[in-house]
């Protein structure tokens, strides 16, 4: 879709008082799923079956899986976000990586993905990261500028890759 | 350096976008002179980014919208971002070096498409303030605020 530069900004209409975030419950994930496949194209039941199953248990104790809705219920959640406190993976310290974040098309620019993100960021920092990152496809404009509007710049590591095919 | 001096405009006029400002001023504060400054506008406000008043009081306004508008979209007024395709590495009868240095040379040219594509002047103007802020909070070691400096 073209960027229409000259198009006079619009009212920016704020996320909504009821707005809540809450970490993912199982009753969540048909809504998550069906997010995500709406989002990405790509439907993943069982990814995100294995991420819930993983979330708070001895072996990933620093997972989140954070949703928003607005008012309660599973019906209306309205985005989520992916992420976990890694350490010492490619030589680096401790640190939160998000690894996904979701909001309802129809739902941008009202400022959900960036309560997700403060939500995200506060639980690292309560998990003793200093530092948060993420890897998005450098094609995805949309999620390349959002990460870049929280104030994220390019990090020490470069992702580098090779056909095995 | 026109690229950069329509960067700076903008940041200028978008962060104060219901006042006009005049060339001069911009000049001013980057040390630039104001034949070339206008040069640069008149390019900023064909791709319609500014608008321009005559008369007195009259200057320059931004008439973009700051989250759509990247830096990418304001330096391709003014240059090429990269190394223009189907020339030198991709030409016909380039040698097997020439291929390969055109692939990594790609490579950087990717990234920095990608990069400048990908910041807005709404970021921009948010890292600018963010900057600003934290100089003034920043104790000196004396326990005095620290003066911000423009």
């Amino acid at each position: 879709m073209k960027r229409r530069r000259s198009e006079p900004e619009a009212e920016a209409t704020p996320a909504s008082s009821h707005a809540r975030i809450r970490p993912v419950e199982a009753r969540d994930l048909p809504a998550v799923i069906d997010l995500d496949e709406r989002v990405t194209g790509v439907r993943k039941p069982e990814h995100f079956k294995a991420l819930f199953d993983g979330l708070g248990s001895g072996g990933q104790p620093e997972r989140f899986l954070l949703v928003i809705e607005e008012d309660a219920g599973a019906a209306t959640i309205k985005g989520f976000i992916v992420g976990e406190v890694r350490e010492w993976e490619f030589g680096s310290r401790r640190c939160g990586w998000i690894t996904a974040i979701s909001v309802e098309p129809g739902l941008r620019e009202k400022g959900l993905a960036t309560l997700l993100f403060e939500a995200i960021a506060d639980a690292f920092r309560r998990a003793g990261a200093d530092t948060l990152r993420t890897l998005p496809p450098r094609d995805n404009r949309t999620v390349v500028s959002f990460f870049r509007s929280q104030g994220m710049m390019a990090g020490p590591s470069i992702e580098l890759e090779k056909k095995l095919t | 350096m026109a690229s950069r001096l329509a960067i700076y405009s903008i940041l200028e006029l978008a962060s104060n976008p219901d006042t006009s400002m005049s060339a001069a001023r911009i000049g001013e504060k980057y040390g630039v002179s104001t034949h070339h400054l206008t040069r640069v506008l008149r390019t900023l406000g064909r791709a319609g980014l500014v608008s321009a008043t005559r008369g007195v009081g009259g200057g320059y306004q931004f008439c973009g919208n700051t989250k759509r508008t990247t830096l990418l979209d304001i330096i391709e007024l003014f240059e090429t971002v990269g190394e223009p395709r189907n020339e030198g590495s991709d030409a016909d009868g380039a040698t097997t070096e020439d291929k390969i240095l055109g692939q990594v040379l790609r490579e950087i040219d990717d990234i920095a498409h990608a990069t400048l594509d990908s910041i807005t002047i709404a970021t921009m103007l948010r890292l600018v303030d963010d900057r600003r802020r934290a100089k003034v909070l920043s104790p000196r070691g004396d326990g005095r605020v620290r003066e911000d400096k423009q």
